[in-house]
């Protein structure tokens, strides 16, 4: 009990309070502002990851008694401590479910994220083993990177019988493409899937991911984190798929190339605990795939309303002066 | 929808948010009775928390307001009541009195808090041996405090101004 009136334990404790009030905040915010633009959202959701990272460190700088009891009872709005210091049934403190969630997800992220990135850290080798893409991909990669003014990245075709695309790379860059998707896809869809690509590198979405990811990270124990960046990864590929069609201009060829990646989800009779795994996972990559798929084919127009960043900054001082009333 | 109305509807969202929180934080408070929290008259405090034994000082300087300007108790994990006192004249906090379990490892501070000790003794009061404490609060003003054990509970009252006054309120709150 004494963990949680510890700075780290009021860290732990108010950072996911921060990140559920800011959620709040940000949800309605985009649907009162009818941000509609990726981008824009995009910038509104990240406040949900970064705010409450930063926020009870600067708060506690700027005010240090902002956790004493005075505080509480004369000026917070609210204060999770008199839920957590509650006993559930007279014996079990609350404060030890919101600890049992935490470390629920805290193993989700470890599982899920942390540790196959660190096997795949220690196992990665320079570069992916594959052959050269060949003259009429390469000439097309070079033509949409003149038009981004980018460096053209090296295309490489890899051997592997899933429909795989992805940019490797940070500074550098290289597409690596699976073979088969070279003979399923037709002209216009490859040129669609390599110009999303290309979208990815214009934006340096494998850094922004990577500092996003960071953070992330930092957080692992904050479920809202753990639903935000999933959010804010389909928000960027939103961001991509407007790219690609803004240098395509056939929106219906990469709804198209995107179909390729749907999975199929098997339906049997009896279900282990990996196969239903496997089914969870395969129906949300392809609801995350229909989403964008039936984005594209109804051609959804942004419409942007003025004072874009006045009501961009009005939302992050609402976030920042509720919370600082939130213990 | 015009620039307005949605300005108007975001106020209403960050107004409706507030409240939900203002109304999320009041509910442990009428869900479980006995943690720290403000009660209106020392009465409420002995018969909502069944702490019977609530001594007062029985010399109560004319220049404070009686009753309590605020009363903080809890029953659990062990009883402590904290009383403060205004000036009438100046409206500012200038008396703190609490009665906390000896058992309660850290019992809330008064609102007088003590930045600068400049010396600490022992007095005797009524046959009972108590710690003085001689300093001076954040704002400059000489605050001190006096502790002793009573029984079960350790008795503190601290005031803004002469240690004498501080001394004879203390003394009247015990029995020859």
């Amino acid at each position: 009990m004494h963990f949680f009136h510890t700075y780290i334990g009021m860290y732990f404790i108010q950072s996911v309070v921060h990140s559920v009030v800011t959620l709040l905040i940000v949800e309605m915010s985009i649907r009162i502002w009818a941000v509609e633009g990726p981008h824009e959202r995009f910038r509104y959701r990240l406040q949900v990851l970064l705010l409450p990272f930063f926020m009870f460190p600067v708060f506690q700088i700027i005010n240090p008694q902002r956790g004493s009891f005075y505080f509480i009872e004369d000026t917070a709005v609210f204060s999770s401590m008199r839920w957590f210091d509650m006993e559930l049934f007279g014996k079990v403190p609350l404060v030890f479910l919101f600890f049992l969630v935490i470390f629920s997800v805290s193993l989700v992220v470890i599982a899920q994220e942390i540790l196959p990135i660190l096997r795949d850290l220690f196992s990665k080798k320079d570069g992916y083993e594959g052959r050269p893409a060949g003259a009429e991909v390469d000439a097309m990669v070079a033509e949409m990177s003149r038009g981004l003014h980018i460096e053209k990245p090296y295309v490489t075709v890899i051997d592997n019988a899933n429909p795989v695309i992805f940019t490797a790379g940070t500074r550098s860059h290289e597409i690596v493409i699976s073979e088969p998707l070279l003979t399923v896809f037709d002209k216009r869809e490859l040129k669609s899937a390599l110009a999303h690509e290309l979208a990815h590198i214009v934006r340096r979405s494998n850094i922004t991911t990577l500092v996003v990811f960071l953070i992330r990270i930092c957080m692992f124990y904050n479920p809202v984190s753990l639903l935000e960046f999933r959010r804010l990864v389909q928000d960027d590929e939103h961001i991509c798929d407007d790219i690609t069609v803004s240098i395509t201009g056939d929106p219906h060829g990469l709804a198209a190339a995107l179909k390729a990646f749907c999975m199929d989800v098997r339906h049997e009779s009896t279900f282990g605990f990996f196969e239903i795994k496997e089914i969870i996972e395969r129906s949300s990559h392809n609801l995350l795939l229909f989403e964008r798929i039936s984005r594209l084919e109804n051609n959804r127009i942004s419409v942007h309303l003025p004072y874009r960043w006045g009501r961009y900054f009005l939302t992050l001082s609402a976030i920042v002066a509720v919370n600082y009333f939130v213990v | 929808m015009k620039g307005l109305t949605r300005l108007f509807l975001f106020t209403v969202m960050v107004a409706a948010i507030v409240a939900g929180l203002r109304l999320l934080n009041w509910m442990p408070l009428s869900i479980q009775h006995e943690g720290l929290r403000k009660y209106r008259t020392v009465e409420d405090v002995r018969e909502e928390l069944g702490i019977k034994k609530i001594i007062l000082p029985s010399y109560f300087p004319q220049h404070l307001i009686w009753p309590p300007s605020e009363i903080l108790a809890q029953g659990k994990p062990f009883p402590m009541v904290l009383m403060h006192f205004t000036d009438r004249e100046t409206g500012d906090i200038v008396l703190a009195v609490r009665q906390a379990d000896s058992r309660l490892a850290a019992s809330l501070s008064p609102r007088i808090v003590q930045e600068r000790v400049d010396r600490r003794d022992e007095v005797i009061m009524k046959g009972r041996k108590a710690l003085l404490t001689a300093g001076s609060c954040p704002d400059g003003t000489p605050c001190h405090s006096v502790t002793w054990r009573e029984g079960t509970y350790v008795f503190t009252v601290a005031e803004k101004g002469n240690v004498q006054e501080l001394l004879r309120i203390a003394e009247s709150m015990l029995s020859e």
